[in-house]
């Protein structure tokens, strides 16, 4: 093997080299903005902040990744590779491979208090282990609201961190509940907040602002 | 040739380095693996062994309590629509004996009323007295039933019911020995094992390594083998 032919074959390694390092970059970064396109276009609101005013969104404006309950009164947008139903007042969206789950429903009617009251109740009733690690003030989707954060053991043995926030609603109180199984990915439980980020509530179908009153 | 040498050398080492920090930054691994993994691994171990403990008899106390959980449910709510219905009899009972009584201790009142049908009259009255007992407690026990459905009802169509749906979603999610998986490592009450299974970031930085290697080890023996011939070449 001449010197020219073995710097060939060594600047094709190195192309080669180039080309691995490319896929294995783009496997690798192709799956995180997967993972980042969780809420696509659109304002987001972050917990804690408030960017949009309380019922402002409009259902026909949102885009086709979103599931709405059966009375059009909240909004879930659903990851990629995540699994959406809505029965009745309730949408529930899961991760495909069961690690994670959220829920979204229709929360006791009254003040922010009680209906945070009754949500720890349920949860109590839900997890007889339950660990509240966190009760915070928050806005979610320009709405006052609540959050309880911990752990949990549930039924099947699983250990779980959970989130849930008390919202009020436009018109009505409502309740959401995100669980993921501990030791799952980090990135999942950014990955989860984002999905509750994405939760909106309306005023009616059409955001008739005048159902306000 | 020692420039080409020098040039993958480089090549290959930034790669390794910028692909395990990427993967490292990217997993919200903050300090170096190594680091991570010997500080995770540890107290995982130790738990382990007596979760799996815990979590056997847990199952033990947990499964004979679930299977058991209808029966007494149902039993206790039988028994207060039976109390309920032995109640009524009895509340129904004394009522009758109360009315009765006056009419037993006021003979004139059936003597003014007296007539060859007051027997099967009063039969009747009994009939309707017994009759009226048992519809007072079929009465009852439906009333019972149908408070138990409107209660029910009554929940359905309050909102507040799907506070109970959402808080209970966890319940879905199965431990990952049940699915099969053992990627991800058991999950302890001590601490947070987020990390400590070998993840997808974890295959990746893996793959990431072993392609380094097998392409410094096939850049090596090439680079061998040319010295080697060239040796020849020039012997």
């Amino acid at each position: 093997m001449t010197l020219f032919r073995q710097n060939l074959l060594f600047a094709g390694l190195i192309v080669i080299a180039l080309v691995v390092e490319v896929a294995i970059l783009v496997w690798f970064f192709d799956e995180r903005n997967d993972d980042d396109a969780v809420i696509g276009s659109g304002p987001e609101s972050r917990l804690g902040e408030t960017t949009d005013e309380c019922g402002q969104a409009s259902p026909s404006r949102e885009p086709s990744n979103v599931r709405f309950d059966e009375g059009r009164r909240l909004a879930v947008k659903v990851p990629p590779k995540w699994t959406s139903r809505a029965e009745g007042s309730v949408v529930t969206v899961n991760k495909k491979n069961g690690e994670a789950t959220l829920s979204v429903g229709l929360a006791r009617p009254g003040g922010l208090l009680e209906a945070l009251e009754d949500l720890r109740a349920s949860l109590r009733r839900s997890y007889p282990n339950l660990e509240v690690t966190s009760v915070e003030p928050l806005s979610l989707d320009g709405c006052p609201a609540r959050s309880v954060a911990g752990r949990a053991r549930n039924r099947h043995g699983a250990s779980l961190n959970f989130d849930a926030v008390v919202v009020a609603g436009p018109t009505e109180n409502f309740v959401l509940a995100g669980f993921l199984e501990r030791g799952t990915e980090p990135r999942l439980e950014s990955k989860l907040d984002r999905v509750i980020q994405s939760v909106r509530f309306y005023l009616s179908e059409f955001g008739d602002r005048r159902a306000r009153s | 040739m020692k420039k080409a040498v020098a040039l993958g050398s480089f090549l290959i080492l930034f790669w390794v380095f910028s692909g395990v920090a990427a993967a490292q930054s990217l997993s919200g691994l903050t300090g170096p693996l190594d680091e991570v993994v010997d500080t995770v691994t540890g107290p995982v171990d130790q738990v382990t062994a007596p979760v799996y403990k815990v979590k056997e008899v847990f199952d033990k106390v947990t499964n004979p309590v679930t299977e058991a959980l209808p029966a007494p449910i149902k039993d206790p709510v039988d028994n207060v629509v039976k109390d309920v219905g032995k109640t009524v009899d009895s509340v129904v009972n004394d009522v009758t004996n109360k009315a009765a009584a006056p009419t037993k201790n006021a003979p004139d009142t059936s003597v003014t009323g007296g007539n060859p049908s007051d027997g099967p009259g009063s039969a009747q009255a009994t009939n309707r007295s017994a009759s009226g007992t048992s519809a007072t407690k079929t009465k009852a026990a439906r009333t019972s039933r149908d408070s138990g459905k409107s209660s029910r009802g009554a929940n359905r169509s309050e909102p507040g019911r799907d506070t109970e749906q959402v808080a209970a979603a966890g319940n879905t999610i199965e431990p990952g020995e049940v699915k099969g998986t053992h990627i991800i490592a058991p999950a302890t009450d001590v601490e947070d094992s987020q990390g400590s299974g070998l993840s997808l970031t974890g295959v990746q930085i893996l793959t990431w390594l072993i392609l380094a290697c097998l392409l410094m080890g096939a850049g090596a023996a090439l680079f061998q083998g040319g010295r080697t011939r060239l040796r020849t070449a020039r012997s």
